[in-house]
């Protein structure tokens, strides 16, 4: 029996759940402190306000009090690796990735190697993220988290609710962590201070967690968005190479210029002396000239 | 150690009066009879000191002086051992610019022994305003290089500004000109002059390496004047000549 060739239909579902395949896996993120920016350096404005040392942010309201408190209660345990939940009243101002870094370099004080945040957001669509961050991540590790970060979305999908879903991620989410941290508690570098991320000496964490200065607003410029994300190693590799030809050409230009100014001298030798003259012996050439303001000279010479 | 000008491969020499072509070293031109003394006898007078610019008439304008600055000092920048005098006046009629250069050079008493240390690397350059002609003279120092051949190969070179633009323009175009050649022509004296240390010995029996240069050169006359200036020296002695052959033939 010959096999019937797939409709066009069964090609747009297969489409629709591969995509839905690929955004679901999206909304882990996995961040690595040493190579993402410190807090401050990104745009990031509408930063949540957090009530003193809560890790759960409910801008929504949609929690009902004893889901937030049992939530609240149950992330405070876990301070070595802290996660946090935040659930948005619209939608993230800046990309995922960039807005928890952002509120996870802010967050996570020192001491803390691993962190991470459940963000439910309400625009453009519901959706719940999860960010991890750690740091000096190896592909192994990255893609554990990952996994890690994909079993407690799983979570999410029992529940009814977006925000009771992000709430049972968040919690599954941290015992999770906790487990991972404990697992590899050698491999996974606690965090150091970076010199872009404040005064030297002490942790990134704790410099972030400080409160901006009364005259700095808590957003940064474009430029910074944009020097985030240029790639510096290629622009400064870019920089040499056209330095050095600039150089070179330079040089092979110059160069012929300096050894065409340099003193020569004429060589010492015997004088051919002649007509017993002491200084010259008559070697002489001449010229006729003309002298352009007047006539044309007689030819006396 | 000094080398002989042989070995810089200079072109013949000329006489500077009737501009004949010699064979040899002589003191007395065969073809008109050219001699220190009858050239001392010509111009029966003491010159001025050689300095850059020798201009009784004040025919140079400022804006002339200031371009023919530029370029002596470019020149003498890059050969530090030349000095350049441009003399510009009127000779008398039927006076040779060449002539005259050659006894001014040897005539103008230097006026400290730096000056006259320095007066064989002289460079004389001579504007006749009366028959619109340019003469260059160089001492002793410099004809190695700037011979009879290279000399007026080189202000040839300039013609063009010579003869459009007149002589200021002329000379310093000149100038560049023969900055611009005399680099090579050293380059290749340097290495005639290696070569040359590197033979040795069949070299040094035919031009003696030791003799050294009298420190103090012989005026063509000295006047009473002078011998008040300058220690006695001795005066060409007529009888040098004699043995020597003058071959000469018309340029």
């Amino acid at each position: 029996m010959r096999r019937p060739f797939p409709s066009p239909g069964n090609i747009l579902a297969a489409g629709c759940a591969l995509a839905f395949a690929c955004t679901s896996e999206a909304e882990v993120h996995v961040l690595d402190f040493e190579k993402t920016p410190a807090a401050g350096l990104l745009s990031v404005a509408d930063i949540p306000e957090r009530s003193g040392t809560g890790h759960v942010i409910d801008e929504t309201g949609s929690l009902v009090s004893e889901l937030l408190l049992k939530t609240e209660t149950a992330l405070r345990r876990r301070p070595g690796a802290p996660t946090y939940l935040v659930i948005k009243d619209g939608g993230l101002p800046t990309s995922t990735d960039a807005y928890g870094n952002e509120l996870l370099r802010r967050w996570i004080t020192g001491g803390g190697r691993l962190g991470a945040l459940v963000l439910s957001v309400s625009e453009p669509l519901p959706a719940t993220h999860v960010v991890l961050a750690g740091r000096d991540l190896n592909s192994t590790d990255r893609q554990r988290l990952r996994d890690l970060g994909a079993a407690a979305l799983a979570l999410s999908a029992t529940k009814g609710d977006p925000a009771e879903g992000a709430a049972a991620t968040a919690l599954g989410l941290a015992e999770a962590l906790a487990t991972f941290a404990t697992a590899y508690h050698d491999s996974i570098i606690a965090p150091t201070p970076t010199p872009d991320a404040g005064a030297a000496g002490s942790p990134q964490g704790a410099d972030a967690a400080k409160p901006a200065p009364p005259g700095k607003p808590n957003t940064t410029s474009h430029w910074d968005i944009l020097s985030a994300k240029l790639d510096w190693p290629l622009i400064r590799a870019v920089s040499l190479a056209v330095g050095g030809i600039t150089l070179l050409i330079a040089g092979m230009l110059i160069l012929p210029r300096l050894l065409g100014n340099r003193s020569l001298h004429f060589p010492e030798h015997e004088p051919r002396k002649r007509f017993s003259a002491p200084y010259a012996g008559g070697s002489n050439a001449q010229i006729r000239y003309r002298d352009p303001q007047l006539a044309p000279p007689p030819d006396r010479v | 150690m000094r080398a002989p000008p042989e070995i810089f491969d200079p072109g013949k020499t000329h006489c500077p009066s009737c501009n004949a072509t010699l064979d040899s070293l002589v003191e007395r031109c065969g073809f008109c009879g050219f001699t220190a003394q009858t050239c001392v006898q010509r111009y029966p007078f003491v010159p001025p000191p050689l300095d850059r610019f020798v201009d009784p008439d004040s025919a140079l304008e400022p804006g002339e002086r200031k371009v023919l600055n530029k370029a002596l000092n470019r020149f003498e920048k890059r050969f530090p051992q030349v000095t350049v005098t441009v003399c510009v006046m009127q000779l008398p009629e039927g006076t040779d610019g060449r002539e005259f250069g050659y006894w001014y050079l040897n005539r103008s008493l230097p006026r400290n022994p730096e000056e006259r240390k320095r007066r064989q690397h002289h460079m004389l350059v001579i504007v006749d305003r009366s028959s619109h002609s340019v003469s260059v003279t160089v001492g002793y120092g410099l004809d190695c290089i700037l011979d009879d051949v290279f000399l007026p190969r080189s202000l040839n070179e300039a013609e063009h500004h010579f003869k459009t633009r007149g002589y200021v323009e002329g000379i310093a175009q000149w100038l560049k000109l023969l900055t611009r050649n005399l680099g090579t022509a050293l380059d290749e004296a340097q290495f005639a002059q290696e070569r040359w240390e590197r033979r040795g010995s069949p070299m040094l029996g035919q031009f003696p390496q030791g003799e050294a240069l009298p420190t103090r050169p012989r005026e063509i006359v000295q006047s009473p004047r002078d011998t008040e200036r300058e220690e006695p020296a001795p005066k060409p002695n007529p009888t040098s000549i004699s043995g020597r052959t003058a071959v000469a033939s018309k340029r």
